[in-house]
């Protein structure tokens, strides 16, 4: 990771590495995007399935390493996040940590200062949020604060460019000037200190490096499980006494706490003027609603009503737009350019290959408005109260309300969504949330539902639509519970989350959001639609060159059998709902192969209409929304549950649940009439 | 007797309470006390319905915390 940048023609010194570091809601990702903007990388730290995000910057002809750490409330190993920033920190050791805080929530965030001062690495504090703690009536003076906690404190206001040249000069400077680094280090209560002494000189001599002693005898203290192992393992012959002491210590935790946040206290004392107690700001006023149980839900329902309502308002006109505009023009150009190629190329080219880009493309605008929509809500502070408001149902399943913003997410892209379960820390519930998020109808979805409902329903399509997207969510809801009693035999688990003060949102860390939530989509699955499309193309299209005689046809017939269940014995239907796993949307790229339109002069919805009767209609659209994930789903399955098990689990639990509801649906759509 | 350590679930909205203790596992004590709910360290219920989960103020930050994670923490009232 140190070596990203190493070969840059910039300079040929070494390049300094800053690390950002705090905890969540201190507005870290803004500063880091400030500071790198497009020049950063996001990717995974080698093994594990949190984001690493690294980036570069150029200052006074300089270049500079930026990592930005996990944010961690703490450093003691409770979670992935913790280990890999006190990893990173004790094993890369970065020239300089700039720990972000934000300024309304000062002593709270100070206590990962503790945690950092005593890894003993160059630190300097940087002071967000300047204006929202001046408006929550906090008064907090960075020259007092500088000289009690003996680093330097820079004033800074991320989301208006404030104070960022200032810091990036206080961080360098100590980077060149590491011995000036005397920081106030805050010390054990005295009820323990002589317990840490002892603990500190049976390991003494005996710490690998990095590894510093004082540190090791001050986690041992804590209880902390991984040092605890790495001690017990290394240092067999003094560990009996080692664990003794802690035996007769398991409370010190309750101390070294309670010692910092009295230190803390102690340092911030003078520099920091606090509002009156009691005094209502913003924040309490918004949420006497956004989290009460009643009106917190209606208006999470009409949050979400407005999400789809812009996300599709203004994405439908941009998708037509560019179908009308750039895909279809281009393909007749493209056409008429290749009137001299042999059949089969052109075919390739412009049924094939340019057909699928188009299906990527006409995808975009929805993507990007449902992010847009989405990293806006989490930027202001929303999101954290959808999950509180949301915690009481999510219980029913046995999760908690943290488990709603991933799924919410799945809304966008079921993608992003399973990597987004990364927030919830324990493994079950991380696992069955896994499991329910396929149930979420992605934007690709709820595209090709919205495209064929009207073939099958006409003007009653709206109605349907809502039906199959309550549908999913009310399986959804009884998959979670049947899994959580049958699978995981009901454990709840804790539910304690921040809820951030709000504050206006920054374009910019917005904009960032969506691109790597778009880039990511493109990346994963653009290839895959593009390369598929082309695939289906020819299928449809060998050895003869004509459909019905077709690879796909014969595959198609031998799967008839199946389809005659749920009343699609066409073959095309079949085959195109199986393309979905490919991409969800490829099921309308295939409708579009296989009916190929300009045979009969009817268009896509026309022939649709002629050839299915509404129940099996019925039957393919809920088999279509409730359908094993697609390609880059799956995926994203194995990758965050790390095991093959789970992975075919979800596959096969999406495939009878799909197959049983379209039979299921069928014959009830025979029995309501449906058939005719 | 007047003064015993009650659950935090149990604390009306407005109310302002000390951390007395924690009668739950070490995970979740651990996670509470680095956010703030230290042994005597003074805590505001902003709200709390009776059920589902409650909004606190430690700190000057605001916390939620599920029904039964509240249940685990002992504290006494502020007159």
């Amino acid at each position: 990771m140190t070596d990203m940048i190493e070969g840059s023609s910039v300079n040929k010194e070494k390049v300094i590495t800053l690390a950002l570091a705090g905890q969540p809601n201190v507005g870290k990702s803004t500063i880091f995007n400030m500071l790198t903007g497009l020049n950063q990388h996001v990717g995974n730290w080698p093994g594990k399935t949190v984001e690493c995000k690294t980036g570069s910057l150029e200052f006074n002809g300089k270049l500079f390493n930026f990592v930005d750490l996990p944010g961690t409330y703490s450093l003691t190993a409770n979670s992935e996040e913790e280990r890999i920033t006190r990893e990173f920190i004790i094993h890369e050791q970065p020239d300089v940590v700039i720990a972000i805080v934000n300024a309304a929530v000062l002593e709270r965030n100070l206590y990962l200062v503790t945690e950092l001062l005593a890894l003993n690495v160059p630190l300097i504090l940087g002071l967000n949020m300047m204006d929202v703690a001046a408006k929550e009536g906090f008064r907090i003076d960075a020259k007092v604060l500088e000289i009690a906690l003996g680093i330097p404190v820079i004033p800074v206001v991320a989301a208006k460019n404030q104070g960022l040249r200032e810091l990036i000069e206080a961080a360098i400077h100590l980077a060149e000037a590491p011995f000036s680094f005397k920081p106030n280090l805050p010390e054990i209560r005295l009820d323990h200190r002589s317990v840490l002494k002892d603990v500190q000189s049976l390991i003494s001599g005996k710490v690998q490096k990095p590894y510093r002693e004082d540190w090791i005898a001050l986690k041992l203290l804590e209880g902390d499980n991984e040092v605890i192992s790495i001690v017990k393992n290394n240092m067999v012959e003094v560990w009996p006494q080692i664990e003794k002491i802690l035996l007769q210590h398991e409370d010190a935790i309750l101390d070294i706490t309670g010692g910092r946040y009295e230190w803390i206290a102690h340092m911030v004392r003078a520099a920091v003027f606090r509002p009156v107690p009691g005094t209502i700001v913003l924040t309490d006023r918004v949420d006497r609603i956004a989290t009460h149980p009643f009106w917190g839900f209606v208006l999470l329902l009409g949050v979400f009503a407005f999400v789809f309502w812009v996300t599709y308002q203004i994405a439908a006109p941009l998708v037509t737009f560019l179908n009308n505009s750039i895909v279809f023009p281009f393909a007749s150009w493209t056409n008429a350019l290749l009137g001299n190629a042999p059949l089969w190329f052109s075919g390739l080219v412009v049924d094939g290959l340019i057909s699928g880009v188009g299906t990527v493309l006409t995808f975009l605008p929805v993507l990007i408005l449902f992010f847009a929509v989405l990293g806006f809500l989490e930027d202001i502070g929303y999101l954290s109260r959808a999950a509180y408001v949301m915690d009481r149902y999510m219980h029913w399943m046995g999760l908690h309300g943290r488990s709603f913003m991933p799924l919410f997410l799945g809304f966008g892209c079921n993608v992003p969504a399973i990597s987004g379960t990364r927030i919830i820390e324990e493994r079950k519930p991380k696992l069955l949330t896994i499991l329910l998020v396929p149930f979420v109808p992605c934007t690709a979805r709820l595209g090709v539902i919205t495209f064929l409902t009207p073939a099958f329903f006409g003007e009653n399509s709206a109605f349907v639509t809502w039906l199959l997207v309550a549908g999913n969510l009310t399986t959804l809801l009884i998959v979670g519970i049947i899994i959580d009693r049958v699978v995981f035999k009901g454990s709840q688990t804790p539910f304690i989350m921040e809820m951030p003060l709000y504050h206006l949102p920054n374009a910019r860390t917005i904009g960032l959001y969506v691109w790597h939530n778009v880039f990511a989509f493109i990346k994963k699955a653009g290839g895959f639609i593009v390369i598929f499309s082309t695939i289906l193309w020819a299928l449809s299209w060998l050895p003869f060159g004509e459909l019905n005689s077709s690879l796909l046809a014969r595959f198609g017939l031998w799967l008839q059998p199946v389809g005659r269940l749920m009343g699609l014995s066409d073959w095309r239907i079949i085959v195109s709902l199986l393309s979905s796993f490919i991409a969800k949307e490829n099921t309308i790229a295939s409708l579009g192969i296989l009916f190929r339109i300009e045979e009969t002069g009817l268009s896509l919805i026309e022939n649709l209409a002629q050839t299915i009767v509404p129940a099996a209609g019925l039957a393919f659209l809920v088999m279509q929304m409730l359908f094993i994930p697609c390609v880059a789903t799956v995926a994203a399955i194995k990758q965050e549950t790390a095991s093959w098990k789970w992975t075919i689990f979800s596959v096969l639990l999406m495939l009878v649940i799909s197959f049983s509801a379209g039979i299921g649906v069928y014959n009830l759509g025979l029995w309501l009439n449906l058939g005719v | 007797m007047k003064n015993e350590a009650k659950p935090l679930s149990e604390q009306r909205a407005k109310s302002r309470v000390l951390v007395h203790s924690f009668t739950g596992g070490k995970a979740v004590t651990n996670r509470l006390l680095v956010l703030g709910f230290t042994i005597g360290a003074e805590v505001t219920v902003l709200q709390n319905f009776g059920t589902g989960p409650i909004i606190l103020s430690v700190k000057d930050s605001r916390v939620a915390l599920g029904r039964g994670e509240a249940k685990k923490v002992m504290v006494k009232v502020i007159d």
